[in-house]
């Protein structure tokens, strides 16, 4: 019994100091980039880029459209064009019924593509609390079929069941700077991604506040705009102004930077979005270079 | 009786030593009497028109040279006992509250004697000049604007320390002696009558006065800042207010840029036509974020000059320019928007061009004809989705190196693309 004890003892000491030591020895290995849809057209500005079980899919702001590839065991096929010509597509979001939550930054709102990639109209969200503005500036799927949006016109995080029946909602931390993105790891917390202080703050599951993650990381990082959680938990954060990745530990360390600036490929210039599948692929939307960049965590 | 004397001779030792120890912490030199400052002025004979000033700081007033000064040798220049930026505060400590909201940079940098005389003086507190006067000599363009405004705050030309603390300030920022609108009010009388008519009954003696006067002074009727927004100089407060009887008289009809929509219309909708927004524009701020709402020194009603703006929340970006060995005259003289549209725009960086090369060649025109091979022919070689232009080699807010390329040595740039040269 006592044996028992100390061994579990032994695992609560060990195991933060574990995470956070892999945090640090988060190793991306290039695989490859992608610069065209199936058609060879060229990529232009993609805002926004999301992996699924069996799917990549790209929101090529410039080109004014989603792009869809097919994603299988690690390699990426180019598969479905869907033009938008009237959109300035920035993220899309799979749902659970095969169609796709578009976030529009002309329309500063979320549309409905259907299978075929047709626009069936704009995101109807159904009993909300309030006749409060909504102005989305990030979306993601919440993995249990919700979908997770961040209305920065009144500060808060709002959460959809699948048919669109508001669940709940967060408000912004007091002390917020201009949060830029969210995220939900697997265990059901929900992160935000202040730009301005460069710092995290989480709402552990369960809960509905927001208390800081982490303090200011200014001096480890420009202007970071998208974070993903990796397979332990570590947060992958998208320093857009300074070209590069910065890793955050499951306890709020900042353990490192990964990738730098530059135009050839595994490089980054001004990237926007991060997406990282369950087997550990990173997908990049390299936006300024015109391209989506994949890599491989090994930690 | 033996005991009595006992205890009698102790006591008489104790305070023989106690005295003894308190005299030579006055005379730590075991100076002759005189020789603490008398005999110094035997030699250093221009004191003597010194003494002769108004106002003499204290230890020299007493004859105690020694109580700054070594008088054998020192570490320190002057022979000071401790370095000058220190020494006052051996026996003026306290000035700077420990976690003071401001301080003044040069008390905080121990440069007591930009302002005080360390001997005398004939202005009180030993400065060296009259209040304003000495303030002025450093705040230049603050004494520019206050001697050319039609429109003066009285105290302003009287002293500055009216409103102002010298030394550092414990609670309020910009070195005031209480925030606004306490420190307003204790000249302000808020409950007469007109008063309250000037401010259209709103409860201003609960706002920030600072929002729409200028307490330094300005050209325009009422103090207020020079750039003011019509609803106020029109008095209809109401336009974006509630109610003065209500309950929360300063709250907005409207939040965010919505409550600027009602008049900024075509502009609130032209911002929006755009293909990429700035995102404070539609934040819970709005247009807050960047524009002051009441009145402003600043054009377009802006919350402080354009750069101090963007800095806010682009401050890595600021600061790269003022560490870059090459800087971008744009943004040196605080025009971003020379480059930048703020509010949206439908190119990326929200640029005000769609094509990088004639954004540069407003200004840099030449390059534009006689230069590298740029523009939509010219593919990049790193990367075939991207034509070369002229962020292909130069950051424009800057680098570490000349002429903000991206690589120390030209050399080192130019083989990024032409690699067979590479060494």
């Amino acid at each position: 019994m006592k044996r028992i004890l100390i061994l579990i003892l032994a695992l609560g000491v060990l195991t933060p100091a574990l995470q956070a030591g892999a945090a640090g020895q988060i190793k991306l290995k290039y695989v490859g980039s992608i610069y065209t849809d199936a058609a060879g057209a060229a990529l232009n500005h993609p805002a926004g880029v999301t992996v699924t079980k069996d799917r990549l899919l790209v929101a090529d702001s410039g080109g004014k459209r989603v792009l869809s590839y097919r994603y299988q065991q690690g390699e990426v096929k180019p598969d479905q064009v869907y033009p938008l010509p009237d959109m300035f597509p920035l993220m899309v979001e799979p749902t659970d019924n095969g169609e796709l939550y578009v976030l529009d930054g002309r329309a500063k709102a979320i549309f409905v593509l259907g299978a075929n990639g047709q626009v069936k109209g704009k995101y109807a969200a159904k009993g909300l609390p309030d006749n409060n503005r909504i102005v989305p500036r990030s979306i993601r799927s919440g993995g249990d079929g919700t979908l997770l949006v961040l209305d920065i016109f009144s500060a808060r995080v709002l959460v959809f069941a699948g048919n669109g029946q508001f669940l709940r909602q967060l408000p912004f931390p007091a002390l917020a700077g201009a949060i830029a993105d969210l995220t939900m790891d697997r265990q059901g917390n929900i992160y935000l991604l202040d730009s301005v202080q460069a710092a995290l703050w989480v709402a552990r599951s369960g809960t509905d506040q927001f208390g800081p993650l982490t303090a200011g990381m200014k001096e480890n990082m420009n202007f970071p705009t998208s974070l993903a959680t990796d397979n332990l938990g570590n947060l992958l954060l998208v320093d857009k102004h300074g070209s590069g990745l910065a890793i955050v530990g499951t306890d709020g360390a900042f353990a490192g930077r990964r990738l730098s600036m530059g135009w050839s490929d595994s490089n980054l210039y001004y990237p926007s979005q991060i997406s990282i599948s369950d087997s550990g692929d990173l997908f990049i939307a390299d936006t300024a270079n015109n391209r989506i960049q994949h890599f491989n965590i090994s930690e | 009786m033996k005991s009595l004397l006992l205890i009698f001779s102790c006591v008489a030792i104790i305070l023989t030593l106690a005295g003894g120890a308190l005299a030579e912490a006055k005379n730590p030199f075991n100076l002759a009497p005189g020789a603490r400052g008398k005999l110094c002025l035997s030699c250093h004979e221009g004191f003597k028109k010194t003494m002769n000033k108004k106002f003499i700081h204290t230890p020299l007033a007493e004859g105690d040279c020694t109580g700054c000064h070594n008088p054998h040798a020192a570490d320190h220049g002057k022979l000071l006992a401790e370095d000058a930026t220190q020494i006052c505060f051996s026996c003026h400590d306290g000035l700077v509250p420990v976690n003071a909201r401001s301080s003044h940079q040069i008390v905080s940098e121990g440069k007591c004697v930009s302002c005080h005389d360390p001997h005398a003086s004939d202005n009180k507190m030993n400065l060296l000049q009259p209040e304003n006067q000495l303030c002025f000599s450093c705040h230049e363009e603050l004494a520019q604007k206050i001697a050319q405004n039609k429109v003066p705050h009285s105290p302003v030309s009287d002293d500055c320390l009216t409103c102002h603390s010298p030394h550092a300030s414990a609670d309020n920022p910009n070195l005031l002696q209480a925030k606004a609108p306490e420190l307003c009010l204790q000249c302000h009388d808020a409950s007469k009558k007109t008063f309250k008519i000037q401010h259209v009954n709103y409860p201003v003696e609960q706002a920030d006065c600072t929002s729409c006067h200028n307490p330094h002074g300005s050209n325009t009727r009422s103090m207020l800042y020079d750039n003011v927004h019509e609803p106020l100089s029109q008095r209809m407060c109401k336009q974006c207010h509630e109610d003065p009887s209500s309950a929360t008289p300063f709250a907005t009809v409207k939040n965010s840029f919505e409550l600027c929509q009602g008049c900024h219309y075509d502009m609130v909708n032209d911002t929006f036509n755009k293909d990429r927004i700035h995102w404070p524009v539609v934040d819970q701020v709005g247009c807050l974020n960047c524009h002051t709402p009441h009145a402003s020194s600043e054009a377009k009603l802006m919350k402080a000059p354009l750069k101090q703006v963007c800095n806010t929340c682009h401050s890595d970006t600021v600061a790269r320019q003022e560490r870059s060995l090459t800087k971008h005259q744009p943004i040196e003289d605080g025009e971003c928007s020379t480059c930048h549209s703020p509010h949206s725009s439908n190119n990326p960086f929200i640029l005000n061009e769609g094509s990088v090369i004639n954004i540069c060649g407003q200004c840099h025109d030449w390059q534009t004809h006689s230069t590298h091979p740029i523009g939509a022919e010219v593919t990049d070689p790193r990367n075939p989705n991207l034509t070369l232009d002229c962020l292909s080699c130069h950051r424009t807010h800057g680098t570490e190196y000349q002429h903000f390329i991206y690589n120390e040595t030209v050399n080192d740039l130019c083989v990024q693309c032409h690699t067979k040269y590479r060494r």
